[in-house]
């Protein structure tokens, strides 16, 4: 497995994973908008500060309304993780390595590609953006199972799902981060009916909510679906659960020790934090902690399998 | 008007080539023996069915995925190979002595290139006059007094075949740098397997899919560590090279791995290794589809990004083979392709079997002035582009353009020669469900080794638009199927 293959499919991965969660995002957001009163004066700005986008959106959108949210999370092809731009590297990384990847793979994802590409602007309206999102979802779903049942599981396969691990626990923890920021806020102004409300979006945007339901069989509460998000052992979108799936693909890896040692530690800090008191103070600094965990774990891993280059080249 | 021998009740429309050759009517309108099976099912067809062929070969060409690659407004874009389904024939035994002069041809110029980067016995004896040589772009002055394994330094060799107007092969060029097109003489044989079953069934058509397999023996044999399992890989420029879809396809069917020049290092033990996740791994043989100039920045050109530091080093070395070997391309010149039938006859000693196409050398005066005196019927070609840059077409030039070239060759005669335009044959070719006249030439793949090998039959290009010669997919060619039948 060449190195330079192994990096584009571990990068495959991540965009991957990538477009299909701003879809989610975006898709859970529109809904809670919805079932909002209609004076809550609501705010689409978290969803750029997701991704830590907020001066060069300022830059490019300077009205910054609704429409511009969604041209800059879903179109802009200068915003290099808005879903057409993640599909366009998944796409390019994804050609290099034609002869690894199942091609329907490619095929499903260059067909969504230039479909936003195409007719991406005429989706953006909240009548027609449902559908679209709904297609990356679909998508995603599709080229998972595309990979399930067609990939061998040799090191190419635990690279790209490497990637799709680790920007999964990355994104849960930007998602839980920026819709915490405002619900705490609001716990202490008082608004407890949507207060509820807003967890359970969280919970759907990472279609969480059956699962949820399923493992903790009492009211919804902001210390459990936390919990249930981070520290749960069971549920593929939880942050724990991408740790663990990391750690043991880089079992399975040559020289994956060093990988190993920084996932348990990951692995220790989630589940040794109470929910309960990050829910008071706290809990915006421990998910910083927690993702600059999941950014030595990728440095590792560029350093053990993709740095080759990097020595050689010094 | 003469047509095609048919019964009233399946009569199509009459084929006609425009004065031409025509590989599967002969100048009766009468089937040639080889492809008379052929002509009566197409012929036989309404075009209803036909064109529901066509149809089929469309849909299998999208399903298997093959591509070629066009580059614009910044993208790489895969396009459906374009291709015809109506096959060329060739007769097995006409077949026979082309593949014995392509041998011959192939031998010779390994020769030569084997003597240029040696002693020079063929400007010595007066053979090749030494101005051919100082001009030549391709010469590689790195490459002197390189040995590489059996002598042999073109291992892979795309020659493209045309037919004059009495239907004589000739030789209009060797490729001996990076030949592309084999992947797709494999792959139109496996589209016109899914699209013409019964006739596969009832004619004797020679198989082409052994050349992966046949390359992968040539280049082992290459490698320098012999008794043990070779390590080969395909170089590629990556995936926006025209030929990308090629690349990987000939790495998948030979299971050697698909490399780009960051993939290698060399390092001290001036041996070549590739960057895998295991660590680096040793390199026997590469095959590079990547050009000379490319190969090795501290070498060659010091801003290449394709390239590998420190390649040309271990191959001098003799720790990797290379194919084709680096300065191979000084036999792949438009004037030393004038001195060909010669090298033939000074290296082996034989009559060359395959003609060249005429060719006058503006360097001599007498040519010279022949040429001058009838650029209105002649083509001209600069002695080291390909690729049809800075030709001057004769018959289809303004009088401004052709006062340009005269210019041009007074001022640089040794670059430039000039060969009179050629009546390429036709061929049928679906057009609206009806069998119309196009251009063809036909590109065999040679492989240099102990035991030669040539392809059975090759690459048929096809000039798609009425009455164009032009052949290259990029500009309106397409391709078709070549069965070598007996």
């Amino acid at each position: 497995m060449l190195s330079r293959v192994a990096n584009n499919l571990y990068w495959a991965g991540r965009y991957i994973e990538r477009a299909e969660n701003t879809a989610r995002l975006i898709n859970v957001t529109t809904y809670l908008l919805l079932d909002l009163p209609r004076q809550t004066d609501f705010d689409w700005r978290p969803l750029v500060e997701i991704n830590g986008a907020e001066a060069f959106f300022d830059e490019r959108y300077p009205e910054g309304g609704e429409l511009d949210v969604m041209r800059f999370l879903i179109l802009d092809p200068l915003n290099p993780t808005s879903i057409r731009q993640s599909l366009a590297s998944a796409r390019d990384n994804l050609r290099t390595t034609r002869d690894i990847v199942p091609r329907e793979a490619w095929e499903e994802i260059n067909e969504l590609y230039n479909f936003l590409s195409g007719h991406g602007n005429e989706t953006l309206p909240r009548r027609r953006r449902q559908g679209l999102l709904d297609r990356v979802l679909r998508c995603g779903r599709m080229v998972a199972g595309l990979l399930d049942s067609g990939m061998s599981r040799d090191a190419a396969y635990e690279f790209l799902q490497l990637g799709v691990n680790i920007e999964r626990a990355d994104m849960t923890t930007r998602i839980v981060d920026v819709r915490t920021e405002d619900l705490l806020e609001q716990a202490r102004d008082g608004l407890p009916p949507f207060q509820s409300l807003q967890w359970l979006s969280m919970l759907r945007s990472l279609s969480g909510y059956q699962m949820y339901r399923r493992h903790v069989r009492s009211r919804v509460s902001g210390p459990r679906v936390l919990g249930f998000l981070l520290q749960n052992q069971a549920f593929p979108r939880s942050v724990r659960f991408c740790v663990e799936a990391a750690e043991k693909r880089l079992a399975r890896l040559p020289d994956g020790a060093a990988g190993i040692e920084l996932c348990r530690r990951t692995e220790a800090i989630l589940g040794e934090a109470s929910m309960a008191s990050l829910v008071e103070h706290g809990l915006s600094d421990f998910l910083d902690h927690v993702q600059r965990q999941l950014i030595g774990l990728h440095a590792c891993i560029d350093a053990t399998y993709f740095g080759m280059r990097v020595e050689a080249e010094a | 008007m003469p047509m095609a021998d048919l019964s009233p009740l399946t009569r199509a429309k009459p084929y006609q080539s425009p004065g031409c050759y025509d590989e599967l009517f002969d100048s009766q309108g009468v089937a040639r023996p080889a492809a008379a099976e052929l002509l009566g099912y197409l012929q036989g067809w309404p075009a209803e069915e036909r064109e529901a062929r066509r149809l089929a070969a469309d849909l299998a060409i999208q399903a298997m995925g093959i591509t070629f690659t066009v580059y614009s407004e910044g993208s790489a874009i895969d396009r459906a190979w374009p291709f015809d389904i109506v096959p060329r024939v060739i007769d097995a035994c006409e077949w026979q002595r082309a593949r014995t002069g392509l041998v011959q041809r192939l031998t010779a110029l390994n020769a030569f290139i084997a003597d240029i980067y040696d002693r020079q016995l063929v400007v010595r004896d007066g053979v090749l006059p030494r101005d051919v040589l100082a001009q030549s772009m391709n010469f590689r002055p790195q490459c002197v007094g390189m040995r590489p394994p059996g002598d042999i330094w073109a291992h892979i060799c795309g020659s493209d075949l045309v037919r004059d107007a009495d239907g004589s092969l000739f030789v209009l060029e060797d490729n001996l740098r990076v030949p592309s097109g084999v992947a797709y003489m494999v792959e139109n044989r496996l589209i016109c397997k899914r699209v013409f079953p019964e006739i596969f069934e009832r004619m004797s058509i020679l198989p082409v899919d052994e050349y992966p397999s046949e390359l992968l023996d040539t280049l082992a044999q290459l490698s320098p560590r012999p008794g043990e399992t070779p390590n080969v890989a395909l170089l590629t420029p990556g995936i926006y090279n025209s030929a990308y879809f090629e690349h990987a396809w000939l790495a998948g069917q030979m299971g050697a791995e698909l490399v780009q020049g960051s993939d290698l290092v060399v390092t001290d033990d001036d041996c070549v290794y590739t960057r895998t996740v295991f660590g680096l791994q040793r390199v026997d043989v590469i095959y590079r589809r990547v050009d000379d100039l490319f190969l090795d920045p501290e070498t060659f050109n010091r801003d290449s990004m394709l390239g590998t530091p420190g390649l040309m080093r271990a191959w001098l070395k003799g720790n990797v083979a290379l194919a084709n070997a680096p300065g191979a391309g000084v036999a792949d010149d438009k004037v030393v392709y004038a001195f060909v039938p010669q090298l033939i006859r000074y290296y082996l000693g034989e009559e060359p079997i395959l003609p060249n196409v005429p060719t006058y050398l503006c360097m001599d005066p007498k040519q010279r002035d022949h040429v001058l005196a009838n650029l209105d019927q002649l083509v001209v070609k600069p002695a080291n582009e390909s690729g049809g840059y800075g030709m001057l077409v004769g018959p289809r030039s303004s009088a401004e353009e052709r006062a340009v070239f005269a210019d041009l060759i007074r001022a640089r005669p040794g670059n430039y020669i000039a060969q009179p335009t050629l009546a390429l044959s036709t061929t049928p070719t679906l057009v609206d469900g009806e069998l119309a006249p196009r251009h063809v030439d036909l590109r065999p793949f040679i492989l240099a080794r102990e035991d030669p090998y040539v392809t059975m039959g090759g690459l048929t290009r096809v000039a798609l638009r009425e009455g164009s010669l032009v052949v290259n997919s990029s500009q309106g060619g397409g391709s078709k199927d070549t069965w070598v039948v007996e």
